[in-house]
């Protein structure tokens, strides 16, 4: 993390987007060296694709057609020259330019992304303060199997343990597309925000009961205020500072955990993208995408971290 | 939108239709052909099909298309692939082959035009015809032609370098040979718009979805349906739900969108949806790599062994649910020219052990190389053949990999034994034989001197009787050696919702007759 050391708010901004930005690189040298490692290539892919018997001869000839067949580095630095010109090349699968179908897919994964978020919040809000309200030992222990069960269950089975229930036996929501509007998107924003709201439940409920325990709250209580009170009041606004930095996290882990929700729900969106070009080890549609989700990530914890500055005076002097 | 009520309603209007539809036909459950009967087919109306991935570009000139069966809407072949093999009038009403076999006349159907109302005579098919011939080596009729005419708009001749008997039945395939319009190109030659002659032309397609609406034109009649909607949806037990759920109408087809046989436990004795299911079209065999694999495997003794200890009764009934049926020829018999007696292969651990150790060649460890996505069942299966393997005394190991990664290690032949699907009609047999079971092959299965001139023979061969004495050959050759161990012979399987009327599976599984389909809302 990036620390103040005298510097303004401008030189700070600057050093995050200085990090920012050696970051993405990093990653992109990371991810096309991996690239490299793995077994075939966007050539082995065309002609697979192609039909017929698939020689060597047949891929050598596709991957000198294709410029596979010049030194890695050379195709590393292309790349990078052509990115910084904006251009982000194009997709060896279907021939177009990766910033166009990144631009139409962009939206779907957004809208997943959002509305996801928006159920994670909203349950892991209740989840977390149900649980450090409850009195007893079986509501708290009911909330906490629940979200244990949410958090652990494949994104896939809970998908279709959905389907099978609303969609299937009580017909409230198409089992998939994004042809119904609101409708169509419940599904799958539950399937992305449920394990992650429980997760999220279960980090501020632990919090809030710590704050709960510290003297000046005992104190509180003592002079006859509710627990409800103390609780919503003091203990919340509290318990937020460390939940904000862990709900960031979480939240930007929404953007890759797209990459379930819109196979099975059948939504055209980046991780469907990203997952046909892995496949196809189709290398610009690949970076691009791996590169505007490492910076979505970044810019979502970045957000979370600024959040809690503001909102806690310690965490600017403890980074 | 989806309120219940509005479902509940829709719900039993599906089970009162699929209930007048089994009084009407008086049949249920899968195992049929064909669905509901066509004197209640009701005009108009949409057809929602589920597609398993997006769709390029849909130009039947490139290789890059693989949706079959949304070409198949738009573009149509001179001469099309009828049950058995049996090739029927497509653009072309009749031809005739000369006896050397070097001379193919076709005599168009006059009256046929584009959807953009251009007529299709010969001198358009002429043109159409060169953007393709050279150009593509795999295929045999791209190599084999040496000119095309257009003496008159109703006849196109097309001549060989050389006899080459498959040459019509290639022209039945989908690329690159199907029809596209002028202006399907831009004057460059880069094509830019589908435009064919077939029953629908299309309206939009985006990566989600396609949509064809009818060709009013079409020299065929009017085809019934005003729609058809191609549904992209990735995954298949997705599709299924949506069956289920009513939201579209078709699913299944190995290039459409596939279904496993399991899959189709879940809509046995149901009305909502019905499974329709053709015995095999295709094969899949288990190939041993005799040059560059483990050195055992160039023994015939060891791959006979290898066939004696699978247990194909048991993965066709566990695996594939009945669907399936053990094969023991190299094509099942619905390929012309195929074997049409099933070899004595069952299951005999004794005479694989025996056979080893006549061999010396027990207690092997093989490399098993797997590409999980051909086949839902491929993980199972193998884990299977290597439990039945190791009971002979041959280790197995499977070496799981993505496509891209599995194309790259069997083309460079890395690998004792892989799993490989014969391509089906209109292909089979001459493809497979030409691209997988020839010494010029780099990336053959099998291949010895002697079996490509046995090809060749039947390959050129100018009448029926030769081409069946010549492949019958070849037949022999491959079993004597053992060259592959067939496995089972793979099911085609579909499954349509309650309200479709006159579905009937196409001949191929490239094919997807909609014309006089029709859907009851």
């Amino acid at each position: 993390m990036v620390r103040r050391m005298g510097g303004g708010p401008v030189a700070a901004v600057a050093a995050r987007l200085a990090e920012m930005a050696a970051l993405v690189l990093a990653i992109s040298l990371v991810s096309f060296g991996l690239l490299l490692l793995a077994r075939g290539d966007a050539a082995t892919s065309v002609v697979r694709e192609q039909g017929g018997a698939v020689s060597q001869a047949r891929i050598e000839a596709e991957r000198h057609r294709l410029g596979l067949d010049l030194p890695a580095p050379q195709r590393y630095a292309d790349m990078l020259t052509r990115a910084v010109r904006g251009d982000l090349g194009n997709s060896i699968r279907s021939g177009r330019p990766v910033s166009g179908e990144i631009a139409s897919r962009i939206g779907p994964t957004v809208t997943l992304a959002l509305a996801g978020s928006v159920v994670a919040i909203v349950v892991g809000l209740f989840v977390g303060l149900a649980e450090a309200a409850a009195r007893g030992w079986f509501v708290p222990a009911l909330l906490r199997g629940g979200s244990l069960l949410l958090v652990s269950v494949p994104g896939f089975a809970l998908a279709f343990g959905l389907v099978a229930q609303f969609s299937l036996r009580l017909g409230w929501f198409p089992t998939q597309g994004t042809d119904a509007g609101a409708w169509s998107l419940a599904l799958p924003a539950l399937v992305l925000g449920l394990p992650a709201g429980a997760a999220l439940g279960r980090v501020l409920s632990t919090r809030l009961r710590e704050v709960l325990a510290e003297p000046y709250l005992v104190t509180a209580r003592a002079q006859g205020h509710s627990r409800l009170t103390c609780l919503l009041r003091w203990a919340l606004p509290n318990a937020t500072v460390t939940s904000l930095v862990v709900a960031g996290n979480i939240l930007a882990a929404l953007g890759t955990g797209t990459l379930v929700v819109e196979e099975v729900f059948g939504w055209s969106g980046l991780g469907s993208y990203l997952i046909a070009a892995l496949r196809y080890r189709d290398w610009y549609p690949l970076n691009a995408t791996v590169l505007l989700l490492c910076v979505v990530v970044i810019v979502v914890r970045g957000v979370s971290l600024s959040l809690a500055t503001l909102v806690d005076e310690r965490a600017r002097s403890t980074p | 939108m989806m309120g219940s009520v509005h479902s509940a309603k829709r719900w039993r209007m599906a089970v009162l239709s699929a209930v007048t539809a089994l009084l009407v036909t008086g049949c249920g459950g899968g195992g049929e052909t064909g669905a509901g009967d066509d004197a209640a087919v009701p005009a108009g109306g949409t057809l929602r099909v589920a597609l398993g991935q997006p769709e390029a570009d849909l130009n039947s000139l490139s290789y890059k298309t693989h949706s079959f069966n949304v070409l198949d809407q738009i573009y149509e072949p001179l001469v099309r692939y009828g049950p058995q093999g049996k090739l029927l009038p497509g653009l072309a009403q009749t031809w005739e082959v000369s006896s050397d076999g070097l001379t193919l006349t076709f005599h168009l159907r006059q009256g046929v035009t584009f959807s953009d109302g251009v007529a299709f005579t010969a001198p358009v098919a002429k043109t159409d015809m060169q953007r393709w011939i050279g150009d593509t080596p795999f295929l045999g009729i791209s190599r084999t032609i040496a000119a095309v005419d257009a003496p008159d708009d109703a006849t196109l001749v097309v001549r060989l370098k050389s006899s080459y008997y498959p040459a019509v039945q290639e022209l039945t395939l989908m690329r690159p040979v199907r029809f596209r319009s002028p202006n399907s190109f831009d004057p460059a030659g880069n094509f830019v718009k589908p435009i064919g002659t077939g029953p629908f032309r299309l309206e939009s397609s985006s990566e989600t979805e396609i949509v064809l609406v009818r060709n009013d034109t079409y020299w065929g009649g009017r085809p019934n349906l005003d729609k058809v909607l191609f549904k992209v949806m990735p995954s298949s037990q997705a599709r299924l739900a949506a069956l289920k759920a009513g939201e579209v109408d078709l699913i299944g087809g190995e290039y459409m969108a596939p279904l496993a046989p399991e899959e189709t436990l879940d809509l046995r004795g149901q009305s909502r949806a019905k499974v329709l299911t053709e015995p095999s079209s295709t094969n899949l065999l288990l190939a041993f790599n005799t040059t560059t694999g483990d050195s055992a495997l160039a023994d015939p003794r060891v791959r006979q062994a290898v066939n004696y200890a699978l247990d194909r009764r048991a993965y066709a009934r566990t695996l594939f649910h009945d669907l399936a049926r053990p094969a023991t020829q190299v094509f099942p018999a619905s390929i012309p020219y195929a074997p049409q007696q099933p070899r004595a292969l069952d299951l005999d651990a004794r005479k694989a052990r025996d056979l080893l150790a006549e061999a010396g060649k027990s207690g092997r460890k093989l490399r098993l190389i797997l590409d999980a996505g051909m086949l839902p069942q491929a993980r199972a299966l193998s884990e299977a053949i290597q439990a039945d393997l190791a009971k002979v005394g041959i280790e197995v190991r499977i070496d799981q990999l993505d496509t891209a990664a599995y194309t790259e290690a069997a083309s460079k032949r890395q690998y004792d034994l892989l799993f490989y699907r014969t391509y089906g009609p209109p292909y089979d047999p001459f493809a497979m034989l030409n691209g997988n079971f020839r010494s010029t092959e780099p990336a053959f299965l099998y291949a010895s001197p002697a079996i490509d001139g046995l090809i060749d023979e039947a390959l050129a061969g100018t009448t029926d009787e030769a081409r069946a004495a010549a492949y019958a050959k070849v037949w022999a050759a491959l079993n004597d050696s053992w060259a592959v161990a067939p496995v089972v012979e793979l099911p085609r399987v579909w499954a349509v919702g309650a309200k479709v009327r006159g579905f009937e599976l196409g001949v191929t599984e490239y094919d997807l007759p909609l014309t006089k389909v029709g859907v009851v809302r």
